[in-house]
């Protein structure tokens, strides 16, 4: 075969994986959308519980902090974690014994509905649960698997499409305020929101924020574990973000190649502003990955001095969650070294915090 | 004639695709089935209108400036096929590559337009680059001497098809395609929903009437 036609049939080929492409991710906004003009089957757009509790009802739990824990784009319901999620999960319960934890919101649809629940494509997604499951997966299995991911994927484009981000954002947030009111949180309660947010559901988390703060009416911080920032306008309304990165976790840095707003050059953007701000901290938690063996929640691999990776990332995040509880201030202080303005690599916080909490104690 | 009916009905399916790309609006408008359809009929008229100033500006340029003596049929029809491309208009929708996917179709039709003038009346690449740049000025004169008006129009004409209220005006369109419209009102309305939820305000509006956040 000629090589001009090999070039041009690859071309045609690109070209109608690309329209297919977009097409998935018209897709993707059409499931907020059709639930904001009531075109779905839930159709309320209001979706908390306005029967609050009344002031006899059980006082608020005696915490000191609410944790919502937002999966990544992997997870297909709360409900059903993966043993390496759901371990992470108890060591971080174990740590943060004063704080309630919530894990029951699903992120990436905006009435909380898993993708193992009621849904048009149940039937590929329970396939694709039970691949996950298979060791050694056929073509089919694969795909399914990827098409999953591939969905939740979408829905943070779709949350950081300013178009549609606000109304899969006014969704989500609901959904965090009734998980919090489920566990005891008290409307104008003064313990600390915060976001644990991992992977995609970084981006999910810094759009809810804006509405989260009015529903609240209290400040939220995000603890994102190589979560996605876009430029989203909600995170110069964080109180503070604190990003966990892996050193060789480059899927954090997607956001460089479909936000331009993200590159530096763009001084106005709002990620570049909050920056600048000093809203934003990041800690270098070592050479972690995104994804599968050496994440952020693997037990196998180690850090050079013997520590697991899911142990350091657990450590960081009681570290984070210590600091908002005792009203630290976000940022740290600067180690030596070249590290940007506002931005702090890890290894002085648990110096700082231990001289925090004993300033706390009135050692 | 034949190739005439033809370029006209690209433009119509290409007016109504590049609605579906923009039905944003009309979702965030909670707009029934029934309307939507019509709303995509009549943005599709609409576009075919504003594509028929275009021509009528593009063919001035060319009789004016360029002294050729040529009706205006083979112009419009120039025009109308250039918004080939934009039969995929509708990817405009996809999230965040959407808006990208769109300046790309927009710019293959600007192309198209200076092909055409090119090749349909002997001029040279730059001159047909001239054409389409003063006949896009001359449309931008007409919609700052005319825009109030035919804002008002097109605003009434869309509420009384769609029934829809927010974002229906110029601005309101281009605030609802950058989403500022759609922040605003979401915003105002977690602000209703948070004083029904303490308590101390009135009950939640309905996003419907949170139009109120267009109006400057």
């Amino acid at each position: 075969m000629p090589f001009g036609i090999i070039i041009l049939v690859s071309l045609i080929l690109v070209a109608i994986a690309g329209v297919l492409f977009l097409i998935a991710c018209m897709a993707a906004a059409l499931e907020p959308l059709l639930w904001w003009a009531g075109w779905s089957r839930r159709s309320a757009v209001t979706l908390l519980p306005l029967d609050l509790p009344a002031d006899d009802d059980p006082p608020e739990p005696d915490v000191d902090s609410y944790l919502v824990y937002l999966s990544g784009a992997g997870t297909m319901d709360p409900a059903m974690m993966e043993e390496k999620e759901r371990q992470f999960i108890e060591l971080l319960r174990s740590r943060l014994p004063r704080s309630v934890l919530i894990t029951d919101v699903f992120p990436y649809s905006a009435t909380n509905n898993p993708q193992l629940g009621e849904r048009r494509l149940a039937r590929l997604w329970r396939y694709a649960w039970q691949a996950r499951n298979t060791r050694r997966r056929n073509f089919f299995q694969w795909l399914s698997v990827h098409a999953q991911q591939l969905r939740n994927s979408l829905q943070v484009a779709v949350s950081g499409d300013r178009r549609y981000g606000p109304i899969l954002s006014y969704g989500v947030a609901q959904v965090i305020v009734a998980g919090l009111l489920r566990h005891g949180y008290r409307l104008g309660s003064d313990k600390p929101v915060i976001l644990a947010a991992l992977s995609g559901s970084g981006q999910i988390s810094v759009g809810c924020v804006p509405i989260l703060r009015r529903l609240l009416r209290r400040p939220i911080w995000i603890a994102s574990i190589g979560g996605i920032l876009t430029d989203d306008p909600g995170i110069l309304e964080t109180e503070h973000v604190y990003h966990l990165s892996g050193s060789l976790d480059n899927t954090q840095h997607m956001p460089r190649f479909f936000f331009p707003g993200v590159w530096p050059i763009f001084t106005q953007s709002a990620i570049n502003r909050a920056r600048r701000q000093g809203k934003i901290t990041v800690f270098d938690v070592g050479p972690m990955k995104h994804m599968r063996q050496g994440d952020y929640m693997s037990r196998s691999a180690t850090l050079p001095g013997g520590q697991r990776y899911v142990d350091k990332t657990v450590d960081v995040l009681t570290e984070i969650v210590a600091r908002i509880e005792l009203g630290a201030p976000a940022v740290m202080s600067r180690p030596e070294g070249a590290v940007p303005d506002g931005w702090v690599s890890e290894p002085r916080v648990g110096l700082v915090l231990r001289s925090l909490r004993e300033k706390a104690e009135g050692v | 004639m034949a190739h005439g009916w033809l370029a006209l009905a690209i433009a119509l399916l290409a007016g109504i695709s590049r609605a579906v790309g923009d039905s944003a609006t009309l979702f965030f408008n909670r707009v029934r089935p029934v309307r939507f359809a019509v709303g995509l009929a009549l943005s599709g008229l609409l576009f075919v209108l504003s594509l028929l100033v275009q021509a009528l500006s593009l063919w001035l340029v060319i009789t004016l400036l360029f002294g050729v003596n040529e009706q205006p049929g083979r112009v419009i029809v120039i025009v109308f096929l250039s918004s080939a491309p934009l039969l995929l208009g509708f990817l405009n929708m996809a999230a965040t590559l959407g808006p990208y996917a769109g300046w790309a179709l927009r710019f293959l039709s600007w192309l198209i337009v200076m092909a055409g003038v090119h090749l349909g009346f002997g001029f040279a690449i730059w001159q047909a680059f001239l054409c389409t740049v003063l006949a896009r000025l001359l449309v931008e004169l007409l919609s700052v001497a005319f825009g109030q008006p035919l804002d008002r129009i097109s605003a009434w004409l869309w509420r009384a098809a769609t029934g829809a209220s927010i974002g229906m005006s110029v601005r309101g369109q281009r605030a609802l395609r950058t989403g500022e419209l759609q922040r605003s009102t979401i915003l105002q309305l977690s602000n209703s929903l948070s004083a029904q939820l303490f308590g101390d305000g009135v009950p939640a509006a309905s996003a419907s009437a949170e139009g109120q956040a267009e109006r400057p």
